[in-house]
């Protein structure tokens, strides 16, 4: 199956809630519709081999009306097909997408703690790469480069450090 | 009242300064009595921002961060994220870099895997292989020296070709290495693949089936490892692995063991490619002349005014990748590292996602090590073949 | 040492005690694996055949409590800077610190939100060792450094 294919049985199914488009090299399936964005993730999965998961990425567009947008990194071994699907929010609300994948739990726990991305109905979304007395998130493009001053907010273990750099 | 009916779970902490976590990996472990019930890793002390920093940096700056990713092997990397800048301006690649390329990634995954074999053999019990491991691993590090000028994070695939073309004796020294390479991982096979020991070790640890390991996102020796003929090389072409003659090894029982000897025959795979490339390497430049992304060549800075400019200008300012995204995920050591890159049309890129490898691979870690002993998960970490550096970024 | 740590005179006895303490000391150093990121796979160099720290009298210790010398090698971050300084409390006097690499020493290019701008502001450090990452040669270098300075230490003079 190719992406023209892909396409083609897509838009029979979600017609105008899809914007498809090749970019680069890479496809790219825009979801207009946000509601059907669980939906199209399953059918990509359940009838059209998308088994394999690569990635959750979050990107933050401050200065869009949708300032947060998803990419969902899919990949058919069976059709040696790589999509991907996008959806954007104005909040950062987003419903997880770990009952379709198991491993989407910890790229999307990633994009929780470096972007602020909520993933409702995600069953353990806590901070995995920053300690859990960071406030903020650094990827996030408000949030200076060098900002060190939070190092001094915590004594986890009563050690006593104190970083002046 | 017996013993047995007596279940309490406890939690022992692993790292994250522990001698067999490969780094600075956290393990929170729940066990009854020697059984593990649940495996949670905290990963993130060594988060250093990489993904942040590199918005702040040039194309051309990025290079250097990406070699301290998966140290192991610092020439994926640099691979990995120049074709990914290449796509943007569909650049052609002069043919002896595209050969340059592979041989010098085919080594960094020789490199990598001895590194695998030597930790994971030494985790278990076998010091020996270790030691051995390491001897190769030296003779590699020398041959990166001779051709790149560093042992380890050389930074030497650029965009749009590599850094210069290689001395000689490089050449003379890869020959030589690829002839007596293949002898080396029968020693280390002599050692391990017929071992009592390591079979008991690993025969049955951390299964993963074939669904599983597709849900899980896990990639490389670990999806190979579960009866899933995949790999990057083949099923999304890039440089020019379809010149060469060689095999993609497949094993279809889903452990320790399986793993490790896909990853074995891995080691002789990429030492034929790497043999078949220095056999029919062209002759030619190794950057190309796209004046959109190369600096211009030494000479001509010296004589041209122009070519002058052109290099200030791209060294100090760096050049524009035209707006849009893209993705280019390569077949790395530890499976598909990929780097997607959102571009705002500046000099520097407006978001870099590092899809690490070891990161997703860790996501199983749970899944593999449920209802095995603790001194299994020793085991586990090493098949996983974690590598902090990428995981944390 | 105890009861006569740095209590008696310089005098010939005294210094001949102190020069066979230095003497033992220098020559087993037993550094505790302490690997971070990059530089961690040099020091594995090290202890492997070709660079062969054993014959310095070097061996890796897994355990903090049986070591004297801490090899810092690589990027601290602030979620680690808790646990170094806890791994150097636990290591017994005498003890010495060697920083590996441009990352430990001065945070080298990662400056960012989450790195330790050197770690020398959570524990002291005797040596700094630059590059990135330093070729096993160099971390030889600080090895003999560390060696001469042992020997210039008093142990029981004043």
């Amino acid at each position: 199956m190719t992406f023209e294919q892909l396409v083609q049985n897509l838009d029979a199914q979600f017609s105008g809630k899809l914007n498809c488009y090749t970019e680069y090299k890479c496809n790219f399936i825009k979801v207009k519709d946000a509601s059907v964005y669980k939906d199209v993730l399953k059918a990509l999965k359940n009838d059209a081999s998308f088994l394999y998961i690569v990635d959750v990425v979050a990107t933050h567009w401050p200065k869009k009306k949708e300032k947060f947008e998803i990419t969902i990194n899919l990949f058919s071994i069976q059709n040696k097909l790589r999509i991907f699907v996008k959806v954007a929010g104005e909040d950062n609300k987003f419903p997880s997408i770990t009952d379709i994948w198991k491993g989407a739990d910890l790229m999307e726990r990633e994009q929780y703690d470096l972007m602020g991305i909520i993933f409702e109905g995600h069953p353990n979304l806590k901070r995995v790469l920053l300690p859990e007395f960071f406030e903020g998130h650094p990827l996030r493009k408000d949030f200076p480069l060098k900002e060190r001053a939070w190092f001094n907010n915590a004594d986890e273990q009563g050690l006593g450090l104190k970083f002046s750099r | 009242m017996s013993y047995n009916n007596i279940s309490e779970v406890i939690t022992v902490n692993m790292g994250p300064q522990h001698p067999s976590t490969h780094g600075v990996l956290r393990l929170v472990v729940d066990l009854d009595g020697e059984t593990i019930v649940n495996v949670e890793p905290d990963v993130g002390y060594l988060h250093r921002g990489t993904e942040k920093l590199a918005e702040n940096r040039t194309y051309h700056q990025c290079i250097p961060l990406t070699d301290r990713l998966d140290y192991l092997s610092p020439l994926s990397n640099n691979l990995a994220y120049c074709l990914a800048v290449e796509k943007f301006f569909d650049v052609k690649i002069p043919e002896r870099a595209d050969y340059l390329r592979v041989i010098l990634a085919e080594l960094a995954r020789v490199a990598s895997h001895l590194v695998w074999i030597a930790t994971h053999a030494l985790d278990i019990g076998a010091m020996t292989v270790f030691l051995y491991a390491f001897r190769e691993r030296e003779e590699i590090l020398d041959l990166f020296e001779i051709g790149t000028g560093q042992r380890m994070t050389s930074s030497w695939i650029r965009i749009g070709g590599i850094r210069a073309d290689m001395p000689e004796e490089f050449f003379v020294r890869a020959k030589d290495f690829v002839e007596r390479f293949d002898k080396n991982v029968d020693t280390y096979e002599n050692l391990l693949t017929n071992n009592r020991i390591w079979k008991m070790r690993t025969i049955g640890i951390g299964h993963l089936s074939a669904e599983d390991v597709q849900d899980y996102g896990t990639s490389g020796p670990l999806m190979r490892g579960s009866g899933v003929d995949f790999d990057l090389r083949r099923d999304e072409p890039y440089c020019c692995y379809d010149k060469f003659q060689w095999e993609i090894p497949v094993q279809p029982e889903g452990d320790t063991y399986a793993r490790y000897k896909v990853r074995m025959k891995e080691l002789r795979e990429a030492n034929k490619i790497v043999g078949q490339a220095l056999e029919t390497l062209p002759a030619g430049p190794v950057m190309t002349d796209d004046p959109r992304v190369a600096l211009p060549a030494h000479e001509d800075v010296y004589e041209r005014m122009e070519a002058l400019i052109r290099r200030f200008y791209i060294v100090s300012k760096g050049f524009k990748a035209p707006k849009g995204e893209t993705y280019q995920g390569i077949e790395a050591p530890k499976g598909e590292l990929g780097f997607y890159i959102v571009s705002e049309g500046e000099e520097r890129p407006y978001r870099m996602k590092v899809r690490a490898p070891s990161y997703v691979n860790l996501g199983a870690l749970n899944h593999m090590a449920k209802g095995h002993m603790l001194a299994d998960l020793v085991a586990i970490i090493g098949t996983n073949d974690v590598v902090l550096g990428e995981i944390d970024r | 040492m105890g009861l006569i740590e740095r209590k008696l005179p310089d005098n010939v006895l005294t210094t001949s005690v102190d020069t066979v303490i230095n003497y033992c000391r220098k020559s087993s150093i037993w550094p505790v694996t302490f690997g971070l990121a990059c530089c961690a796979i040099e020091m594995m160099a090290c202890g492997a055949a070709k660079y062969d720290f054993d014959r310095m009298g070097i061996i890796f210790r897994g355990t903090p409590r049986q070591s004297d010398l801490m090899i810092v090698a690589g990027t601290v971050t602030r979620k680690m800077a808790p646990v170094v300084r806890k791994v150097y409390l636990q290591m017994p006097e005498p003890k010495w610190v060697i920083a590996i690499g441009s990352c430990a020493t001065s945070g080298g290019i990662y400056n960012t939100y989450s790195t330790v701008q050197g770690v020398d502001e959570i524990i002291p450090v005797d040596f700094y060792v630059p590059g990135c990452p330093p070729r096993p040669e160099a971390f030889y270098d600080a090895i003999v450094a560390l060696q001469q300075k042992i020997m210039t230490e008093k142990v029981i003079r004043k």
